[in-house]
């Protein structure tokens, strides 16, 4: 997945040229990527859950 | 072992050493032997990530402890994914904006220069010890196992680590990592699939889960509030969480890993890899060792699975009641088998009443055949008290001798070694690193600007790799050594990881604050530990950090500016 571009707030990153919004820096561009891995460990979480009634 | 093992474990382990020198080879300067030559995509950040938190002992145990409890530890690491995301968020841009080589050099950015020497300093004295203990766990296993000269492997292992890490610096620990990872995964799914393949005929796969299910070794979530459970959904979430926080975004074994990134990106994709795939992995080799415990229910099962420790007792003084043991154990075991095939076939009818009764049938005979295993532990510890009966991390190692084909045996031992070279060798470049830029680089540049040479970087990596040898060869005198430097690690993390809160989140503390603040710290919990040690040394980690934190606030109220100190500012 792709994170969206983030708008210039601060200076961007010496080494990559990347720009970061203010607050947490990356938080928001990469907010999707983010969730999308909670939602992996959720939906993993799960499956464990039922793992022994899956079994028997 | 045959000569075919011997060449894949000689070939495989020496080749991929020999890959990593070959590929790193040429000019280098300082910032690309202690960095990386920032051309690292983010599978191999991923794997590197993966390979130096996955030790020797990992895919040793690890399926041992699936065969004895079931899949419950998988909750150790529930806090994980959510920790990287912290680190991948927070620590890492600032990080590659200040173009840091080491975790402690931000300190410095940050504070000043005595905290980042306290905190490279506490992570040194941590790390230290336990790259030893990285080496010498699979070493003790292995040479008992193969009757192999136990300071002979240690010396190998240890020796084959530090040419390429010497070598190549951060770029071939991470480039031979890459393999490492493609040898166990690959070494971990043959006996995956040999294992479900040498399962008797009319037992099918989903038979196996339903044996493993019946002996409750598919647990993998508890949601008990109990605090003396030892692994729960609760403190697998917020432990793992404080301890991950800790590991992966302060301890530079891990921060040296990611930061050799091509991009910000990169390095993040690397991390997430880890958030979404740590866990299956995990729960994968605790599901092997699960259906071990099935594929010993049908076949005949070792009464102790240190078998070299346990021949050399029954055939010693005493060694008659050791046989007995191992006798009636072999009947109960027969008892027990027939007793589960029952069970297996009652259930394919698909009658519920019948299943469950055959499955408490089976139940009351592996307990039966259990209380004869406690009995000849315990025997065998009163005939020599030195004896470690914790025969788990033996279990995995017995299946692959006795049930693997030729050739798969070399492949899983090289599996075994692949593990513990790449976890010492991200061990022995953070240690070089971490003393070269936080320790000499800083003292030198009072005197020279200059970086300091790869000579230098070269000379303190392979240092810690003598002192990790040194201390695997002298570990073997120490009690309990594996919890011991466990106890120790507790002890510091929850301080450095202190450390960096406070840096990143407090921005109105400085570094006349945190420094006695981190001392304070540190001192209170050594004081707690030796002066009345009366809870769990996990709990050490959340009293050094909320206690560093707490301080730094309190002292940064209390404790008047330095004069000519600049304001604390954001480092965002």
């Amino acid at each position: 997945m792709r994170p969206t571009q983030p708008s210039a707030a601060v200076p961007p990153d010496p080494a990559t040229g990347a720009e970061e919004p203010p607050g947490i820096p990356g938080l928001r561009s990469w907010r999707r990527v983010y969730a999308a891995v909670i939602l992996g460990f959720l939906a993993g979480l799960a499956l464990l859950s039922l793992l022994p009634r899956l079994a028997s | 072992m045959s000569t075919i093992d011997y060449l894949v474990l000689l070939a495989t382990t020496l080749g991929i050493a020999a890959y990593g020198i070959w590929r790193t080879r040429g000019r280098q300067t300082f910032e690309n032997y202690v960095r990386g030559d920032e051309r690292v995509s983010w599978t191999t950040i991923g794997l590197a990530v993966m390979a130096t938190q996955a030790s020797a002992i990992t895919f040793l145990s690890t399926p041992g402890q699936g065969f004895e409890s079931g899949m419950g530890f998988v909750q150790n690491y529930f806090g994980m994914p959510f920790a990287l995301i912290v680190v991948s968020a927070v620590f890492l841009p600032l990080y590659r904006r200040l173009r840091v080589m080491t975790a402690y050099e931000y300190l410095g950015h940050r504070f000043d220069q005595k905290t980042r020497l306290l905190g490279a300093g506490l992570f040194l004295l941590q790390r230290g010890f336990a790259s030893g203990i990285t080496i010498y766990a699979p070493a003790i296993v292995l040479s008992t196992v193969f009757e192999w000269n136990l300071d002979l492997t240690i010396l190998a292992t240890g020796a084959v680590a530090i040419l390429y890490t010497v070598s190549g610096g951060n770029t071939a620990v991470s480039l031979t990592q890459k393999h490492q990872m493609a040898v166990i995964f690959a070494g971990m799914a043959a006996a995956f699939v040999i294992l479900i393949h040498r399962l008797p005929a009319n037992v099918s796969f989903a038979d196996a889960l339903e044996v493993a299910g019946g002996f409750d070794k598919l647990n993998a979530v508890n949601v008990s509030l109990d605090l003396n459970e030892r692994y729960t959904l609760w403190s697998g979430l917020l432990g793992g969480f404080f301890l991950s926080l800790s590991y992966f975004g302060t301890d530079q074994s891990q921060v040296g890993r990611y930061l050799s990134g091509t991009s910000l990106r990169e390095s993040r994709l690397g991390l997430m890899f880890n958030a979404l795939l740590k866990i299956p992995m995990q729960a994968f080799i605790l599901l092997l060792g699960a259906l071990l415990f099935v594929f010993y229910q049908f076949l005949p099962a070792p009464v102790f699975f240190d078998r070299t420790t346990w021949q050399q007792h029954a055939a010693g003084p005493g060694g008659e009641r050791l046989r007995a043991l191992e006798e009636r154990y072999a009947e109960a075991t027969s008892t027990k088998r027939v007793a589960v095939e029952h069970w297996v076939t009652v259930s394919d009818q698909g009658d519920p009443a019948l299943t469950a009764a055959a499955r408490e049938a089976a139940r009351a005979a592996h307990a039966q055949s259990e209380a004869i295993r406690a009995e000849a532990k315990a025997t065998l510890r009163v005939l020599d008290p030195s004896v470690k009966t914790k025969d788990s991390d033996y279990v995995f190692i017995t299946f692959v001798l006795e049930q693997l084909p030729r050739g798969v045996i070399g492949l899983l031992i090289t599996v075994i070694f692949a593990a513990a070279l790449s976890s010492v060798a991200a061990e022995l470049s953070a240690l070089g690193s971490t003393t070269v830029v936080d320790l000499y680089g800083s003292l030198r540049r009072a005197r020279d600007s200059a970086p300091p040479s790869v000579l230098a970087s070269k000379l303190c990596t392979a240092f810690w790799g003598a002192v990790a040898i040194g201390f695997a060869l002298f570990a073997r005198v120490v009690e309990n050594l594996i919890e011991a430097v466990n106890i120790l690690g507790s002890l510091f993390y929850g301080v450095i990881l202190g450390l960096f809160l406070v840096a990143f989140f407090l921005h109105r503390v400085g570094g006349h604050a945190v420094f006695p603040a981190a001392l304070l710290a540190q001192a209170t919990v050594l004081a707690a530990f030796f002066g009345f040690d009366r809870v769990g040394y996990l709990w050490y980690n959340l009293i050094g950090c909320s206690l560093c934190v707490a301080l730094s606030l309190l002292l940064q109220t209390v404790l008047p500016r330095p004069a000519g100190a600049a304001a604390p500012t954001s480092p965002s």
